[in-house]
């Protein structure tokens, strides 16, 4: 699903380069649920956005579900994104003047699809996550977890074959975040490939995978999960 | 996509409403100084003529004495000639049409009851054909007779505003209408009109409020007792006590028009005026080295004349460099306008949009608040045109905004917003969307 194969990360400037991956390699298989730890500054984030094609990386290999992607224009990158990749952000990033049912659609606007059926797809990803009934809503009228589990039916609603979660639950108390972490292994028991940047240790426990990223690099690969060092 | 980004566009046009505002003054503002004197230099240059604009030629004569180096405009010609010229000129048989012209003030009187004695109308003294060479629409009955050019006959035409004045309005051909206590027979009335420019007599302004109201034939000259209402010239002193003596004078002081309908009478007439010229020179007259005829045609007319001051194009450019640091404000505004929703796009991009659409977005938005701005720029020059009706007299009868230049605000608001929308929309478009996703 995803390969990345001695990708480096170079941010310049004028009197400093930082590395923030250096030979950088990693394979997530299909319908795999891997969650990504390590400190602060360590290039999770980094990791992240390249894995979404939301940053260019300096040098290496990035294959998206078989395509390579280190030479696309930016249209092409965009649609990737739009039809492979579902988003899920720490401060949910819903767009404040619009109502859930117009946030769910922004996706399914720049895929192209016509009215009828991004009504259909926009209720059923409401109705998964619980919150059809108040598709009118705007979502300052909602808690923090209903706005997460907005944000999560704005990713499905596209029907990604990958699921890109940069701390989900990181502005969540433990009842909404356990809430959201189902949802997200519900989904991930349906085949789509789930790949989550945590602080929480005992999330990263109940992942299949956890990768540690320190100074850039994966410095930890493990299938046991229990691995994982808790973090501050 | 263009109809969601304009439910966008106008979803986000409450949004900031003080930036909004300010965003949508300094377009207004633009728009409404550049338009206002775009209209009046519009109206300016308009050619009433329209299509018998290249047939209807405007005849100068240097018809002055060899004591002078040059006399008239810059190039040598007066823009007008003398009777005894007029008089000789109207013998050719050249042009499809001719006609010599001058105006007068006469007094007229009503037929109706209570109605004071009028010095209001503008009474134009020339042939025939002056009617059918200018478009003079009639109402009722039609120009005088052709030999009326040559026997004399007090006549009149009248247009609509007199025929009221005078008779209260209908169909009056036939009745008498008194001026300067002298009876004239109506037979014809005409539309009200009043072209401007007044491009077949600029000697007393392009622009002037009265329209030609009488008409009565040339041929009754000899027997007219007032002076002219309008410029006399003349390169030597002449005594004139009476009309019948400027009659006989090297003074210029009548308008003389002939229609040429093809190149070969152009020509023709050409060769006629040197002929003219030389049989003068013969005479005793025309004694001056640059002695010549010349005609220009109704828009060359309007260009040699300065119909269009050059004062107006200045003004016309400073408005437009108005509207340039009108536009470089809202450059600044519109900026911080996009900027505080970098998040949002941030959250678009990663949601699939490409910098296009995005840049699009913001396009449509743009120029969703440049038609705005004309709107209300477009209120704003009307404001302005009747402001510039009220302080100047001369431009009271032309400056208003007619169709074109509606159609043109509307053209320049959209160019406005484009040119002014285009950085900010790049800018926004071009930043890296992962810098801003996580600065909600």
């Amino acid at each position: 699903m995803l390969e990345m194969q001695s990708i480096n990360k170079i941010f310049t400037t004028d009197l400093i380069e930082t590395h923030a991956l250096r030979d950088f390699n990693l394979e997530v298989e299909e319908g795999e649920f891997i969650t990504v730890t390590g400190p602060s500054g360590s290039g999770k984030t980094t990791f992240l956005n390249i894995a979404g094609l939301l940053e260019p990386f300096s040098s290496g290999r990035y294959s998206l579900d078989g395509q390579d992607v280190s030479q696309m224009s930016d249209n092409d990158r965009s649609r990737l994104r739009n039809q492979k990749i579902g988003f899920i952000f720490q401060s949910f990033n819903l767009i404040p003047d619009l109502d859930l049912f117009d946030n769910v659609d922004v996706p399914l606007r720049y895929r192209g699809f016509p009215a009828k059926e991004r009504r259909r797809r926009i209720m059923q990803a409401l109705e998964r996550v619980g919150l059809a009934a108040r598709a009118n809503h705007l979502p300052a009228q909602l808690s923090g977890g209903q706005q997460q589990r907005v944000a999560i039916a704005r990713a499905l609603a596209g029907e990604p074959k990958f699921l890109l979660a940069d701390e989900p639950t990181g502005n969540l108390d433990s009842l909404m975040a356990r809430q959201v972490m189902e949802l997200l292994e519900g989904i991930n028991r349906e085949g789509t490939t789930i790949v989550m940047v945590t602080h929480d240790p005992e999330l990263a426990l109940r992942s299949q995978r956890n990768i540690q990223i320190i100074d850039g690099q994966v410095s930890d690969f493990s299938s046991a999960p229990a691995a994982v060092e808790p973090l501050v | 996509m263009l109809s969601y980004y304009i439910k966008l566009g106008l979803k986000r046009l409450g949004e900031t409403p003080v930036l909004t505002l300010l965003i949508l003054m300094a377009m207004a503002l633009g728009i409404a100084v550049s338009v206002t004197m775009l209209a009046l230099h519009h109206a300016m240059a308009y050619n009433p003529a329209e299509e018998k604009s290249g047939r209807l030629f405007a005849v100068q004569l240097a018809a002055y004495g060899n004591d002078m180096e040059t006399w008239g405009e810059e190039d040598g010609l007066p823009i007008q000639v003398t009777h005894r010229d007029a008089m000789n000129l109207r013998e050719s048989t050249i042009p499809l049409r001719q006609t010599p012209m001058f105006r007068m003030a006469l007094t007229l009187e009503s037929h109706r009851q209570d109605m004071p004695p009028s010095a209001d109308f503008v009474v134009r003294v020339a042939d025939r054909d002056f009617f059918e060479m200018f478009g003079v629409n009639f109402v009722y009955g039609g120009p005088w007779d052709k030999t009326i050019d040559l026997d004399t006959a007090r006549v009149a035409v009248i247009n609509q505003s007199v025929n009221e004045y005078a008779f209260g309005g209908g169909n009056n051909v036939g009745k008498i209408l008194l001026m300067n206590e002298t009876e004239y027979r109506v037979v014809g009335i005409t539309e009200d009109s009043n072209p401007l420019p007044r491009y077949y007599d600029l000697t007393s302004g392009a622009y002037p409020i009265t329209p030609d109201s009488v008409f009565i034939p040339y041929s009754l000259a000899p027997q007219l007792e007032s002076f002219p209402n309008g410029n006399i010239s003349g390169w030597a002193a002449e005594p004139v006590n009476e009309f019948a003596d400027l009659l006989q004078t090297e003074f210029v002081w009548q308008v003389y028009w002939v229609e040429l309908p093809d190149a070969q009478a152009v020509a023709a007439y050409r060769d006629y005026l040197a002929g003219y010229v030389d049989q003068q020179q013969q005479l005793g007259r025309f004694q001056n080295g640059q002695a010549r005829g010349h005609i220009r045609d109704v828009q060359q007319w309007l260009t040699y004349n300065r119909v269009i001051k050059d004062d107006n194009r200045v003004m016309v450019g400073l408005s437009f460099m108005f509207l340039l640091v009108c536009l470089v404000n809202t450059v600044g505004l519109l900026l911080a306008r996009f900027l505080r929703r970098m998040n949002e796009t941030g959250v678009r991009r990663a949601l699939g949009a490409s910098k296009l659409q995005i840049f699009q977005q913001y396009i449509t938005e743009v120029s969703l608040l440049g038609l705005l701005g004309g709107g209300a720029g477009l209120l704003l020059s009307m404001v302005g045109l009747w402001g510039i009706r009220s302080l100047y007299t001369q431009y009271a009868t032309i400056a208003y905004l007619d169709a074109t230049m509606v159609a043109a605000a509307v053209a320049i608001s959209l160019a406005s917003s484009l040119i002014a929308g285009t950085y900010p929309a790049y800018r926004v478009c071009a930043a890296q969307p992962s810098l801003f996703l996580k600065a909600q």
